[in-house]
């Protein structure tokens, strides 16, 4: 009877698995052909060039043209796609697949911009470790509902030279005292950027006394209250920062730029990885070092999802697929390739594809899977906004 | 003909703006109904008023703006009264042409790294000086903007020179220099004192122009500007590209207020030139003053070869971070040279360079068939000056409404929404070049070609056309620079989806590998240099 059961069970898994995989084999037929405009950030020459081999692999597999539309901002994609709602525009839009988290994918999801639900269709999507990792499924605190599909895992990091900072302030508390003692030599990216933002998330964290209640929206009676040690703690920094804080680099790269240039001792990253392929690319020294704070770091995933007006869904869906297949996944968290860890449950995968990740080396500057402490979760997007309004109306200006 | 010639024009020029500008302006007002804003309410404008920094944002803008309108346009003055009787001038005529045709933003790439803190300046000194790290010092926003407002003036100089000097040859100016001479004046304080003024007249939109992108581009204020609060143009542009997308309306306002920034910044323009039209008249009246001329030709000197070693600076870093292996503070010069980074990135470079030289030829040779077809058709020689609003508004302040109608007229963004964005910019200075020597060449020839029997056509594809190739030859060439440094009307119409080198720049610029900026940077200047050279060529 039992063992009936179970067999019934798993002819029936194998049944939604087989049928799951023929429905996806019409996908890839109606693909053939198809152009997809992949709007992602263009901002990293490795990323790019990850994406211009993600290319050549779907035109040589599938017959798809992927062409990477580089992006300063992914708001950029968002505003494009809601002109063309604006505009009446319902098919034919100028994005296929966007590259997408936290505030932006809210916005579209808020404002019907995507196409979907299609994650949970796709046949590598059964790879994807969403129990070890919640945040393949909740998108800051966004359920995905399957209108975005996991990419990468994103955990912060923050950077420094063994040669002239052998030991880097652990914790928040340390890193002000020692950003006091060395003035000039640390600062942070402005908000909105989300490098930015997001070290502003790892003192709104340890500033509060329940971190529970940063995964709902903020109550407006008592938010106040819990900000009031963030700007403390800002504000006591605030004389030592970079220029005074009296300006602050754009983005994470600008900030990259200027510990390349010596002017600051400290860089942060959202990828575990990004310090050794700096290094690797000759722009930081050998002796380049990633560490996480005492205190926890953020961590998320980052995911691509499909505008509703978009004319080559199905290719957009094999790419998305593409993106989580092994080969594709463990090209990318190599660091000679971007670095950025994969969402995939190695213990789901086929002995020979896990063999490609166990093959991957890390560099000595980068903090492999397992060394990267205790993961905090991202805020309630209301939260950020309450941050980013008050740092612009308290230091933005 | 005629019709369908005025017609062209109003569809490429007039009518684009003016829609544009409409765009903006309705959701500026509440209106914008896909999110559901239907009700006229004045909230956005409140909000954006409302937003912290604003007011430095704006004073900031208009600051940068005004200084480097008013420096350019003293050194222009100075350059182009000299031109007769000094060779400083004379030289410097000649490089005007190609100062306007390189990119500022290849000049802004370069400037940003040449005088940072760690820069290649500090570097030269920091090791005489045992610096380890770079000078930390809490500098402000004022830093950026003198950066930026150098920048602008290196843009700006050569274009005013070219066009003062344009108008110059317009005015039969004999008769009161020979006068002004056997008074005693020089011949450059004669000009200083009797033509000056009638230039700047004649030369108003121009000078409107220069003004209004000192206060309203977005690129170099990208590339160069402060941060904390941004120049106002980016902060029209983060708010037009906010997640949240109700803020749209807000940054529609805030356009409206950047274009509101720049009538304020022309009603300043002009009472400071009342101002020095009073300090001007206690100078004509003071009778021959040789040695303040002397002085003013001195220091205009002093400031323009300055500039002009600063641009030379600007390249030689290009050249040099496009080919640096590890380059730290305080090392005055890459510890290696090498072509790695141009032998990696070659396919990508040609392949944005590529369709950057593919929208600048066809968008300029566009532009002239256009103005031909106008002058030929019309028998008209002045243009109409609605032809300058693209140049006299903000671009942002029309370019997100313009994306919306470009949308609903079901154009997808790509390649031909770019190429008739672009045309709003490239046409107003073809007709400019064009029109000038349209005006100016002997009508004998095409009446004799007529009277030999060839027709109009003839007439004009075999006689006026070969008569005036060289100022055609230019007008393309000037066409396709202004074309290749266009940032913002490639981002809105192209969606995004075409990138030419000038987009590259600025994303690169704002944070990423400052070795593929500069070559970038590099790439992007010699394009319109390669199409002058090719130009001048033709023409002989």
């Amino acid at each position: 009877m039992c063992r009936a059961k179970w067999l019934a069970l798993g002819v029936l898994a194998l049944g939604l698995i087989a049928s799951k995989a023929m429905a996806f084999e019409t996908v890839r037929e109606a693909a053939r052909g198809q152009t997809v405009y992949f709007n992602a950030w263009g901002g990293s020459t490795q990323i790019n060039d990850y994406i211009a081999w993600v290319a050549g692999e779907v035109a040589d597999r599938f017959g798809i043209e992927l062409v990477h539309v580089k992006l300063t901002d992914t708001s950029e994609a968002v505003s494009r796609v809601l002109a063309e709602k604006a505009a009446g525009q319902t098919t034919g839009g100028s994005v296929d697949l966007v590259w997408i988290n936290g505030e932006n994918f809210l916005a579209m999801k808020e404002n019907d911009l995507l196409y979907g639900p299609f994650a949970f269709d796709l046949p590598n999507f059964d790879l994807v470790d969403t129990e070890g990792k919640p945040t393949t499924l909740i998108d800051f605190t966004e359920p995905t509902e399957g209108l975005e599909s996991p990419w990468g895992m994103a955990q912060f990091v923050l950077i420094h030279d063994s040669a002239t900072l052998p030991e880097p302030p652990a914790d928040l508390a340390t890193l002000a005292a020692w950003a006091k003692d060395n003035p000039g030599r640390f600062t942070f990216p402005s908000p909105p950027d989300f490098i930015g933002a997001t070290f502003l998330k790892h003192v709104l964290h340890a500033a509060v006394d329940d971190p529970e209640i940063l995964t709902a929206a903020p109550d407006p009676a008592t938010a106040t209250g819990h900000l009031a040690p963030v700007w403390t703690w800002l504000d006591d920094l605030q004389p030592a920062l970079w220029r005074g804080g009296r300006a602050f680099p754009a983005n994470g790269p600008a900030l990259h730029q200027l510990f390349e240039d010596g002017e600051v001792a400290l860089t942060m990253a959202f990828n575990p990885a990004e310090a050794s392929s700096l290094v690797l690319d000759g722009r930081f020294p050998e002796t380049t070092r990633s560490y996480t704070l005492a205190d926890g770091s953020i961590g998320n995933t980052h995911f691509v999802a499909i505008p509703f007006n978009s004319d080559a869904t199905e290719a957009a869906r094999v790419v998305a697929d593409f993106l989580l297949s092994p080969e594709a996944q463990a090209r990318k968290q190599d660091p000679q390739h971007w670095g950025d860890f994969t969402v995939l449950d190695l213990d789901k995968l086929a002995p020979e594809d896990r063999a490609l990740f166990d093959a991957i080396e890390f560099h000595p500057a980068t903090l492999p899977p397992g060394q990267l402490g205790d993961t905090l979760l991202e805020p309630h997007a209301a939260w950020m906004d309450l941050i980013e309004a008050g740092w612009r109306d308290r230091y933005g200006s | 003909m005629t019709l369908v010639a005025r017609g062209l024009l109003l569809a490429l020029v007039l009518v684009p703006t003016l829609a544009g500008l409409l765009g903006v302006l309705a959701p500026a007002l509440g209106y914008l109904p896909v999110l559901g804003f239907t009700e006229p309410s004045l909230a956005p404008l409140a909000r954006v008023l409302a937003t912290p920094g604003l007011g430095q944002a704006a004073a900031m803008s208009l600051a940068v703006g005004l200084a480097s309108t008013a420096i350019s346009l003293l050194l222009a003055i100075a350059i182009t009264a000299g031109i007769e009787s000094r060779r400083i001038s004379r030289w410097l005529e000649r490089l005007a042409a190609p100062l306007i045709a390189v990119p500022h933003l290849s000049i802004a790439v370069g400037a940003a790294f040449l005088l940072a803190p760690s820069g290649w300046l500090v570097r030269l000194v920091a090791g005489p000086l045992g610096m380890q790290t770079p000078p930390a010092f809490a500098y402000g926003a004022g830093y950026d903007l003198l950066v930026l407002g150098a920048v602008l003036v290196l843009k700006e100089t050569p274009f005013l020179v070219a066009v003062l000097v344009a108008v110059a040859k317009s005015i039969d100016a004999r008769r009161s220099l020979a006068l002004a001479r056997s008074l005693g004046y020089g011949d450059l304080e004669a000009r200083l004192k009797l033509l000056a003024p009638e230039w700047l007249a004649r030369a108003k939109l121009a000078i409107i122009a220069v003004l209004v992108y000192g206060i309203g581009n977005v690129e170099l204020a990208l590339v160069l500007g402060p941060t904390a609060p941004p120049l106002l143009p980016v902060l029209v542009l983060d708010l037009l590209t906010h997640p949240d997308l109700t803020r749209r309306l807000d940054g529609a306002a805030a356009a409206l207020m950047l274009t509101a920034l720049t009538g304020l910044g022309y009603a300043a323009y002009r009472i400071g030139a009342a101002l020095a039209a009073l300090a001007f008249r206690t100078w004509l009246a003071t009778g021959p003053t040789p040695s303040l001329t002397r002085w003013l030709a001195r220091t205009g000197d002093v400031a323009t070869t300055l500039l002009l070693a600063f641009l030379a600076l600007t390249f030689v870093v290009l050249a040099l971070w496009s080919l640096a292996g590890p380059w730290r503070f305080p090392d005055p010069l890459p510890a290696i040279l090498h072509l790695d980074l141009w032998q990696r990135r070659a396919p990508l470079l040609l392949a944005h360079a590529g369709t950057t030289a593919l929208i600048a030829v066809t968008t300029a040779a566009i532009a002239l068939a256009v103005v031909l077809l106008w002058l030929e058709s019309t028998g008209r020689t002045t243009l109409p000056s609605w032809l300058w609003l693209p140049l006299v508004v903000p671009q942002i302040a029309f370019l997100f409404g313009l994306q919306i109608l470009l949308l609903t007229l079901g154009l997808t963004p790509g390649l031909i929404p770019v190429i008739l964005a672009h045309l709003l910019f490239v046409l107003p200075y073809t007709a400019l070049l064009v029109a000038d020597s349209w005006a100016n060449q002997d009508p004998r020839y095409a009446t004799m070609a007529r009277s030999l029997g060839h027709g109009p056509w003839a007439t004009f594809w075999r006689v006026k056309l070969p008569l005036l190739k060289a100022p055609l030859a230019l007008a393309l060439a000037v066409g396709i620079s202004v074309s290749v440094a266009l940032y913002l009307p490639t981002l809105f119409a192209g969606g995004g989806r075409i990138t030419t080198l000038a987009t590259e720049a600025v994303t690169l610029a704002q944070g990423g590998d400052r070795r593929l900026a500069s070559a970038t940077g590099l790439v992007l200047a010699l394009l319109p240099l390669l199409a002058l050279l090719t130009a001048r060529r033709l023409g002989r």
